[in-house]
């Protein structure tokens, strides 16, 4: 991505920015000397730079501090780019009363006046140009010795910045917030998602697991041995009637009350039968139901038509002579038909409820039918009862009568019906479903089948829960761990990369003292025989040092940023400016420097010679905070402002 | 954007040692990798490659 500045604007700011409007062309030359002298707003005018580009939040002192005189009560900055050859404007709006700041963004291609708040630019050069970057290409002289500090970490932020890596490191937040948001929708479910709490929710799930084949295992035996005992009984049972059918008196009597007993469970079934279905169909079970329900459909609002079919019914019967009644249609007759029709119309879906309705109202039934099948049936139980004790009072009276094998018989089968009954009991404290009897019985997911299913299955998914907000939140972990790496590893690559080339270009701009750079930590680390004699480098030598790593680290970034420097030779000596002229305004795409008359001997002169690429700026002050651009190397050459050396 | 060929290196080294993640996980991450430095990525692009990653999960914290 390639960044350009075409020029800046200013309206009522202190210094000489009163009004002031800096045009470097639709196509800026490579190079771009401004000279003026100091008090004309040089460095606001960094600021302002730096400001617009990153989009810094200002204090409202900081704005006030900008305002030209009491009588203005709004100030701008405009600084206009080209970012990938699409011109943006991007403003700055200062109102000095209230000292609020507000950035807008001016784009050609926008509908509107195409001014809109906020910086809008191409998303990854919003990221891009934080504040501490911007120091870096709109350079900010203090940094040539926070790169030095060994306290700080200004070299590593560079590189960061401008490589990305402090965006790629950002993501790790993101993952967190994603692991947070995992957590907070698992939370509803579990609160475990630590291994310690899943090895819980594990060892509490195979409790009910265990639990769970424990009570299988008693259904199992259970019902095995109910069956076994079943078929012992019905063995006795037939055994007793054997027994009992050896006298051919009461073999009579047996037959007579099992074909009693036949007719009785047939009638019995018939009466079920009947009664089922009659229960099925509410206005047979009870006057009551009958009776409000052929309410509710005389509730049902007035019958309707669908009215697809039924409108062209209502149109043709008003175009007809004689009415279906008989009687002649007349003019009033047929309006009134063709206005009333929609009364009686409505949405084809309409046939459903008519036909509900018609049904309902059409609800015939005799509920006493069920009260008679109900008395029948208990007639029938009432006899079965009574054939069972007359076959009991047979049995009794052969004992009685010293049948001891028949008492035998009896004595064994009463134990069998014993252990019958305490099975069912079992089994029914097994496998009962009805939540009532569940409770009567006080039953747990221990002792009971259906609410051991219903315990493994809340169990199961709090584990699932835990252990998938587990699993996602070590994904992001090894996630956040890769970034790291990542970010790390290229740090390093491009810390001995910036560095290689920074010492090529200090190893000729430092003829005369072999200074380089020993290691990029968090700052520039050199390296040279001398410096320990004279503590430390120079101003000049800080500022050399400086320029050399912002080019190496420009030169060969993603992004094609431009250069924007204020006194860059000041206080270099005249050698170095030699030097620092040849070498550096080549690595950039775009360099506009602020420079101040004396610092044209060895530097601004070197640019004499550059053919072409070069625009010269000399700014001089008319008063008023207003000034004077003239564009041009012989006015360049030709000024001399208050700080000219001779 | 083309990534710079430092942290492609930084990018490459870094999944040569994740030798227990699938071809799937690694090529996501480098799409994932270039998104981001073009502030280009989402939370759901994020999501995926986590989902995507294989972790062991029976390990104590």
């Amino acid at each position: 991505m390639d960044v350009c500045i075409t020029g800046w604007r200013t309206e009522n700011l202190r210094g000489g920015l009163r009004d002031l409007d800096i045009d470097l062309g639709e196509k800026p030359a490579r190079w771009t000397l401004i000279q003026m002298p100091n008090g004309m707003g040089k460095t606001t005018t960094m600021d302002l730079m730096r400001w617009t580009l990153s989009g810094k939040e200002l204090p409202a002192a900081t704005v006030r501090g900008l305002r030209a005189d009491e009588h203005v009560t709004r100030g701008l900055f405009e600084l206009r780019l080209l970012v990938d050859e699409t011109p943006i404007r991007l403003q700055l709006d200062l109102d000095f009363r209230d000292g609020s700041a507000s950035y807008w963004t001016v784009s050609a291609d926008t509908r509107g006046g195409g001014r809109r708040e906020g910086r809008k630019l191409p998303g990854e050069l919003r990221e891009l140009l934080k504040e501490g970057l911007t120091e870096l290409f709109v350079f900010n002289g203090e940094l040539a010795t926070q790169i030095l500090d060994i306290n700080r970490t200004k070299a590593s932020e560079a590189i960061r910045s401008l490589y990305g890596l402090d965006i790629l490191e950002a993501v790790t937040e993101r993952v967190d917030a994603l692991i947070a948001q995992e957590r907070t929708r698992a939370s509803s479910v579990t609160r475990a998602v630590e291994q310690k709490g899943i090895t819980q929710l594990q060892n509490a799930l195979d409790e009910v697991k265990d639990a769970k084949s424990a009570l299988e295992k008693q259904q199992r035996a259970a019902q095995s041995r109910r069956a076994k005992i079943e078929a012992e009984r019905e063995r006795i049972e037939a055994e007793m009637h054997a027994r009992l059918s050896e006298d051919a008196g009461i073999r009579a009597q047996i037959e007579t009350i099992d074909r009693s007993q036949g007719e009785v469970e047939t009638t019995a079934a018939e009466y079920s039968t009947q009664a089922l279905e009659i229960l099925r169909r509410p206005p047979h079970v009870h006057p009551v139901l009958l009776t409000r329900l052929q309410g509710l459909g005389g509730k049902l609002y007035e019958l309707k038509l669908p009215e697809t079919i039924s409108r062209e019914f209502f149109r043709e019967l008003s175009q007809q002579k004689l009415c279906v009644c008989g009687r002649p249609l007349g003019h009033a007759e047929r309006t009134a038909i063709q206005e009333g029709a929609d009364r009686f119309l409505a949405q084809d879906q309409i046939s459903v409820i008519n036909q509900m309705k018609l049904a309902l109202r059409e609800s015939k039934a005799d509920p006493k039918e069920l009260e008679r099948l109900i008395a029948g049936l208990q007639e029938q139980l009432t006899e079965r009862q009574r054939l069972k004790s007359e076959r009991d009072r047979l049995t009794s009276e052969r004992i009685a009568e010293g049948d001891q094998i028949l008492a035998r018989l009896g004595l064994e089968k009463e134990a069998l019906v014993r252990d019958l009954n305490s099975l069912d009991d079992t089994i029914e404290r097994l496998t009962s479903r009805d939540p009532a009897r569940q409770r009567a019985l006080r039953l747990t997911w221990e002792t009971n089948l259906p609410q051991c299913e219903a315990e493994l299955k809340t169990r199961t998914a709090r584990l699932d829960t835990a252990t998938k907000t587990r699993r996602f939140s070590l994904q992001g972990e090894a996630l956040k761990r890769m970034i790291r790496a990542t970010s790390t590893q290229s740090l390093d690559i491009l810390r001995a990369r910036v560095m290689a080339s920074t010492n090529d270009k200090l190893a000729q701009i430092m003829r005369t003292e072999d200074i380089r750079i020993a290691r990029i930590g968090g700052s520039l680390e050199l390296r040279s025989d001398q410096l320990a004699t004279k503590e430390g480098a120079s101003e000049g030598q800080k500022l050399a040092i400086a320029y050399a790593f912002l080019t190496s680290l420009l030169a060969e970034a993603p992004y094609r940023l431009p250069f924007v420097v204020d006194s860059p030779a000041v206080s270099i000596d005249v050698a170095a400016r030699r030097e620092i002229a040849r070498l550096i305004p080549d690595f950039f795409g775009q360099m506009i420097m602020f420079v101040i008359s004396s610092e044209r001997a060895g530097f601004a002169e070197s640019f004499y010679n550059r053919a072409g690429a070069v625009n010269y700026l000399t700014i001089m002050p008319l008063g008023g905070g207003t000034a004077d651009i003239k564009y041009g190397l012989q006015a360049f050459q030709e000024f001399h402002g208050p700080e000219s050396v001779a | 954007m083309n990534i710079d060929p430092a942290i492609t290196e930084a990018l490459d080294a870094t999944l040569a040692a994740a030798s227990d993640q699938s071809g799937d996980f690694k090529k996501r991450f480098r799409t994932l990798v270039s998104l981001i430095l073009t502030s280009n990525y989402q939370d759901s692009d994020l999501r995926r490659v986590m989902e995507s990653l294989s972790v062991q999960i029976g390990s104590e914290d």
